[in-house]
């Protein structure tokens, strides 16, 4: 599905476990994660990303800043972005979208739901 | 006007002084007046303020109780994160280990079997997926958590201006010794009792653990 590396970013051990085994029943196994944006950033200097998976609620910094620091990057300014948060209120859908993200899913999602997302967002 | 005209208060200063207390006596008229009629108001107000010193004095005591609970209270919160997150864990790892068995058994069956396994390794996918609720939850709870952090901080502060109110000002002070008197009987241990009650840690405490348990059963 994406040969470059899947980063996902997400506070909570339980969520990055069910995202990493979601990712693979997907078929996508060239994954890094990191704890929170703070985390994900020192991740991607190592990595060629094709896709950014990130949650919005965690410490250091939270989706929204991570997201921001993302787009301003110049090397990074193009890389998909898939947000995926428990913050289900359409004013942070809208922030969101104003600040880059290319797609939204809010918590609990399932399998099939992440599937499409990713593949709208990488077609 | 003729010099036999004027009145004898008009003719020198002494007049002008007479006229002045005349103006202040009326003042003072007024005053009383005004005095009478604000009487009954004050006299409501002090036995509005004498039936509300109990209830302020038991809102206070309640309110320092509550405020010391609150740090105990966040601490359950985040125990209850981490308590979670740990068995959920465990359960995510049984669910794999039985993939896994699934998937090993899958060499040896028949298509039909193969069908079935496929299934009940779907199923199993969908539960561990359901595990989301984990974070939700531990979201929902760090909310709540956040509240009670802030109720605290607001409830501090309160209590230290009170403290400096109660240090600095005769008034404050004078409050408080009128509070100290009119609630001498007033049985406010039983209160602080009744909270504790209520709101005692009833979750078992982690510094206790089976094996002292089982020790103090066979002491």
């Amino acid at each position: 599905m994406i040969d470059k590396t899947v980063l996902y970013v997400d506070d909570s051990p339980t969520m990055r476990r069910i995202i990493q085994n979601a990712l693979n029943r997907i078929g996508i196994t060239n994954t890094v994660e990191a704890e929170n944006g703070k985390d994900a950033l020192e991740k991607l200097a190592g990595i060629d990303p094709g896709m950014i998976i990130t949650d919005w609620n965690m410490p250091e910094m939270n989706g929204e800043e991570f997201v921001r620091t993302v787009r301003e990057n110049e090397q990074y300014k193009k890389v998909p972005i898939l947000m995926v948060t428990t913050r289900g209120m359409k004013d942070d859908v809208m922030t969101a979208i104003k600040l880059g993200v290319n797609g939204y899913v809010v918590k609990p999602f399932t399998v099939d739901v992440l599937k499409a997302k990713i593949s709208d967002i990488i077609s | 006007m003729p010099e036999l005209f004027k009145t004898p208060f008009e003719k020198s200063s002494e007049g002008d002084e007479f006229g002045n207390m005349v103006s202040t006596i009326s003042q003072i008229r007024e005053f009383f007046k005004m005095g009478d009629e604000i009487t009954p108001f004050l006299t409501e107000l002090f036995a509005f303020l004498k039936d509300l010193m109990p209830l302020m004095t038991e809102v206070n005591q309640s309110l320092h109780l509550s405020t010391d609970k609150l740090p105990a209270a966040s601490t359950s919160i985040s125990k209850a994160t981490t308590t979670t997150e740990a068995a959920t864990f465990q359960v995510m790892d049984k669910l794999e280990d039985i993939t896994g068995k699934l998937t090993r058994l899958m060499d040896k069956q028949g298509d039909q079997e193969m069908d079935l396994i496929q299934s009940i390794q779907d199923d199993i996918m969908e539960t561990m997926d359901t595990l989301q609720f984990q974070d939700i939850a531990a979201q929902q709870l760090e909310h709540a958590n956040r509240i009670l952090e802030a109720i605290f901080n607001r409830f501090s502060s309160l209590f230290e201006s009170l403290d400096r109110v109660r240090m600095t000002s005769k008034f404050g002070q004078a409050i408080l010794e009128a509070l100290r008197e009119e609630n001498a009987g007033e049985n406010f241990e039983k209160h602080s009792a009744d909270f504790h009650e209520v709101t005692k840690d009833i979750i078992r405490n982690d510094n206790v653990s089976q094996d002292d348990i089982d020790q103090l059963f066979n002491s």
